[in-house]
């Protein structure tokens, strides 16, 4: 009986943190829109600069808690919300969940650089370990002995307290203040909210700044209970938003009921269930997940929305099949090239490169056709690499058939749920199932199921075969893997291609762009959202079972949410409605611990650059390669520059290949054949449009009244002319153009 | 005889009663005109017909079939098309493929069917000559021309237009009046939401007259411009002329 009554205790006091953390990230939600996937991560930094403030700077407890919850915690909140969140508001679900996403990890990667996780950060209870016995109350109880002891700390005392005073402060501001009532209206309807006089721009603010002191209050109560940890911190969004979720990411008093249930269930289970099985004692980290998911069937469907307003005019070009065809070609001859230049260490490293920019061509269907998002896709690559490590074995390509069967199929269960709700749910959902595997599944001993015995990483790493071809005996060296896994992702890079040629690709187009409209003639949502959703799965399970190929021998942390993060964030940056986001993804994900071989210094920056790059370009649809190629495009109708680019960089490369030129020459020589002439030609653009600009003002502005006043577009022009220049830099043909329909031809 | 019915749809936002009671008839072959002031609950109403809204109570047939508690896709493949009063075009693709996608979905005819298909619908609202530019790239007038073609493609049986004519100029509108009555003489049942009041009184056969959630008057296009209630709702009380 007493340990049951102490159990139940504990998982109140866990409850009460949990409740802290959740109802803040609900008032943020609710108030902007915005779901804050930093909450952990913020709540990791309070804790950690509380504890440097209390501990190794010795501040006395209350000036160190007032320095981290009244003054910085606010003041990073609101700093978030102003600089970050606030142009947001009215941006696509894919790209607010993006940008909170790229947040979490520049938060996680300072965490890490300031504290360095190869320290101890001891850190005691609130009053150390004092507690009171309060057997004596439960006398009543059946079954209860008169000797009975209850044991509560402190701490979970303070637990408590803080939880029922923030309920009822929370209540107190929402319903009887004006800052209060004005955030509940801005949940309601904005645009009439402002029409009011409110000042919804006011109103976030303050939530983000009660949602990050909420935050920073969750991680400093939580972590003398557990440690203080950055990723386990970090990870408790996970329990969070299960929590939120059953108050719908909107009711607070469900929130709480939702941390009760957590809690109690989380602290029953460390009590009650045998911990000499992995299976079970780690039930902890899995009940949020289950919560999540079964809620999740339960919700009802949103309705169908229309178009989402946009700053950038979103650009998925419809790839021909000769320039695709060139295209892959060209990933091929690279990878050959590279092959013969480049030592068999340098190779493999590469080829491992060219195996995650395979998983990260995984996103471009999904995310950058059918616009929804997965954060689990290093755990399908996972799935992929244990398939292939069990099933591969000597080699055998079937080994990545079965690694795509496998992870389609179990990217169709984890779709399941939430895919029919889509968007952030499904954000949600792919989160809570990468921690799921992350922190269960992938440590799994092997166990009998039925029939089978189901084998993960038996002894933490798990051996992988290099595949080979049938009839080829090219995949031994490095440089032939490497040569193979172009190919490969040269393959993968023309079925992406036919996708969006298809009709299919058309559906996830049509989907992304107006769901309502999708619906209305005719669309099956949840069926084409599963469709992709698996087969995205399915390339990513072949990618990983190419890229534990190339490893070797891969551990669980390979495959691991917080790589998963990244991946997605560099495809969106890298622009994910073509490959080029995959490339990016694979190069600077899998140089990082190249680079960290020979700049040590680099480990850091390559921990918060994906999310500082999130954080800057996440917005844009078409990513900077798009940018560049845009910014680039005249050098292809100007055959004297391209035929110098083209031969420039040709002569680069064959210099080195004839060993004439090396490393750094080698570096500088080629940025500058395949970038000079593209500048020069663009320096050439912009001196024109100086003397175009020169010229205009002297013109008699009665010119202005014989421009042209057709409905369609004049040949040659692909937008109006009132656009020109606004959706792209200015060119000489933009300059002609605008003299012509100007009538300033004569002017020149 | 209506083709589709609606019976006693009531919609609540909160406290705010969007749709009382309404209901509403169409029948093939007519344009059916619902008009009423902004805010009436037009659109609504039309989320509601086409399932994207889940009414509190009340009942949507087509020919019968009871589709309340059918997906907006399931109704769409049963003969219901909409357009949409804010465009909804797919603005990634280009016009034809916008309906070519529609009609690809409706899978009728044989193999290139879809493209045939399109291209004819095209030809017929007159978009031929931009059916390979980006549908975001086109005047307002011009997109809802593409939403009209991407509706017509499914085969509609129930054909809902929210302020087709909204953006398109006095002699593209006299066309558009025409078309609607090709459309309809086909057999479609046409449900046209509408301002341009000469377009609806010159199109509709019978017209139902919302206002603040209420079917206020039903009738012919006489008989609503004479209706008591009605130009009370549009031109304030009549106490004072009367």
């Amino acid at each position: 009986m007493d340990t049951f009554i102490e159990a139940t205790i504990l998982g109140l006091a866990t409850a009460s943190i949990l409740a802290i953390a959740a109802s803040g990230l609900v008032l943020t939600y609710t108030t902007t829109g915005i779901f804050n996937f930093a909450h952990g991560a913020l709540g990791m930094l309070g804790a950690f600069t509380y504890w440097q403030l209390r501990v190794d700077w010795g501040w006395p407890a209350p000036l160190a808690l007032a320095a981290v919850l009244l003054v910085l915690a606010p003041l990073v909140g609101t700093l978030i919300e102003v600089v970050i969140m606030r142009g947001l508001t009215d941006a696509p679900e894919t790209v607010r969940v993006v940008v909170s996403i790229s947040l979490l990890v520049a938060l996680l990667g300072l965490g890490l650089w300031i504290w360095s996780p190869q320290q101890a950060h001891p850190i005691t209870p609130f009053w150390g370990f004092e507690s009171i016995d309060i057997g004596g109350w439960f006398g009543w109880l059946p079954g209860a002995s008169d000797d009975m002891s209850v044991v509560v700390t402190y701490h979970e005392i303070t637990a408590f307290a803080v939880a029922i005073l923030l309920a009822g402060g929370l209540r107190l501001l929402l319903f009887r203040s004006r800052p209060g009532l004005a955030m509940r209206a801005a949940v309601d309807d904005r645009p009439l909210s402002m029409l009011n006089g409110a000042r919804p721009g006011r109103s976030a603010a303050l939530a983000w700044g009660i949602g990050c002191t909420c935050a920073a209050l969750g991680g400093i109560l939580m972590s003398p209970v557990t440690t203080l940890s950055h990723v386990n911190l970090t990870l408790l969004i996970v329990n969070a938003y299960a929590a939120a979720m059953i108050g719908r990411l909107r009711s607070l008093p469900m929130t709480f009921a939702g941390a009760v249930l957590l809690g109690l269930i989380d602290s029953w289970a460390i009590t009650y269930l045998p911990d000499d099985s992995l299976l079970l004692n780690r039930i902890r980290f899995v009940a949020p997940v289950i919560v999540l998911f079964v809620v999740l069937l339960v919700l009802r469907q949103p309705r169908p929305r229309g178009h989402a307003v946009q700053r950038t005019r979103e650009m998925i070009p419809r790839p021909s099949w000769n320039g695709s065809l060139i295209t892959a070609g060209a990933f091929v001859a690279a990878g050959v090239y590279m092959s013969v230049i480049l030592t068999e260490p340098d190779a493999l490293d590469i080829a491992r490169i060219v195996a995650l920019a395979i998983i990260g061509l995984s996103l471009v269907p999904l995310v950058g056709f059918a616009g929804q998002l997965s954060l689990c896709q290093m755990s399908f690559a996972g799935i992929g690499a244990v398939v292939m490590a069990h099933h591969g074995q000597g080699g055998s390509l079937l080994g990545v058939l079965y690694a795509a069967i496998f992870a389609g199929v179990v990217g169709a269960i984890v779709a399941l749920p939430a895919i029919r709700l889509g968007g952030l749910y499904l954000a949600l959902a792919t989160a809570a199932f990468a921690v799921f595997m992350d922190q269960w599944v992938f440590l799994l001993e092997p166990f009998d199921f039925g029939p089978w015995t189901i084998k993960l990483f038996p002894q933490g790493t798990v051996p992988i075969d290099r595949f080979k071809v049938p009839f080829l005996d090219v995949t031994d060296t490095g440089g032939g893997l490497l040569i193979v896994l172009s190919v490969i992702f040269a393959l993968l890079y023309l079925v992406v291609v036919a996708i969006r040629r298809s009709t299919f690709g058309q559906r996830l187009l049509a989907m992304k762009d107006s769901p309502a409209a999708s619906a209305t003639i005719g669309m099956n949502l949840t069926a084409t959202k599963m469709v992709v959703f698996s087969l995205s799965a399915a390339m990513a399970g072949v990618g990983g079972a190419l890229y534990g190929s190339t490893l070797g021998s891969a551990s669980p942390d390979r495959f691991a949410f917080f790589t998963s993060l990244p991946l997605l964030l560099l495809g969106v940056v890298g622009g994910i409605g073509s490959a080029a986001g995959a490339i990016l993804a694979g190069v600077l994900l899998g140089a990082t611990p190249i680079l960290v071989n020979s700049f040590p210094w680099y480990e850091n920056i390559a921990r918060v650059l994906p999310g500082t790059m999130g954080i800057a370009l996440g917005r844009n649809p078409n990513g900077i390669i798009q940018e560049l190629r845009v910014g680039f495009a005249p050098l292809a109708k100007t055959p004297v520059f391209l035929m110098g680019t083209l031969g420039a960089t040709g002569a680069v490369l064959g210099l080195r290949l004839a060993e004439t030129i090396d490393g750094a020459l080698f570096a500088l020589l080629l940025v500058a054949a395949v970038l000079g002439p593209g500048l020069v030609l663009r320096l050439r653009d912009a001196r024109a449009l100086g003397q175009a600009d020169q010229v205009v003002p002297a013109d008699p502005t009665g010119a202005l009244t014989s421009a042209p006043a057709g409905n369609g577009l004049d040949e040659g022009a692909t937008v109006p002319l009132e656009w020109v220049g606004i959706d792209r830099p200015f060119t000489r043909e933009d300059v002609a153009r605008l003299d012509r329909e100007l009538g300033l031809e004569g002017a020149r | 005889m209506s083709l589709l019915k609606v019976r006693n749809v009531t919609v609540r936002f909160g406290g705010n009663v969007a749709l009382d009671n309404v209901a509403l008839d169409a029948a093939p072959g007519e344009v059916t005109g619902l008009i009423g002031p902004n805010g009436a609950g037009k659109t609504t109403l039309f989320n509601v017909i086409t399932g994207l809204l889940a009414p509190q109570r009340g009942e949507v047939r087509l020919d019968g079939a009871d589709l309340t508690r059918l997906a907006p896709f399931r109704r769409a493949r049963a003969g219901m098309a909409r357009t949409f009063q804010r465009l909804e075009l797919f603005g990634l693709l280009t016009v034809r493929e916008n309906v070519e996608l529609a009609a690809a979905l409706r899978r009728t005819g044989g193999s290139g069917g879809a493209a045939g298909k399109a291209g004819a619908l095209l030809e017929l609202v007159g978009l031929s000559d931009v059916a390979d530019v980006r549908s975001d790239e086109l005047s307002t007038g011009r997109a809802r021309l593409v939403e009209l073609a991407r509706a017509l493609a499914t085969d509609p049986r129930v054909l809902l237009l929210d302020e087709p004519a909204s953006g398109q100029d006095e002699t593209e509108t006299e066309a558009f009046g025409l078309l609607l009555g090709r459309i309809a003489a086909e057999g479609v049942a046409v449900v046209l939401v509408e301002h341009d009041m000469q377009l609806v009184m010159q199109t509709c056969q019978r017209i139902h007259v919302l206002d603040f959630g209420r079917i206020l008057a039903v009738g012919t296009p006489q008989e609503i411009q004479t209706d008591r209630a009605v130009l009370e709702a549009y031109l304030g009380t009549t106490e004072g002329a009367a």
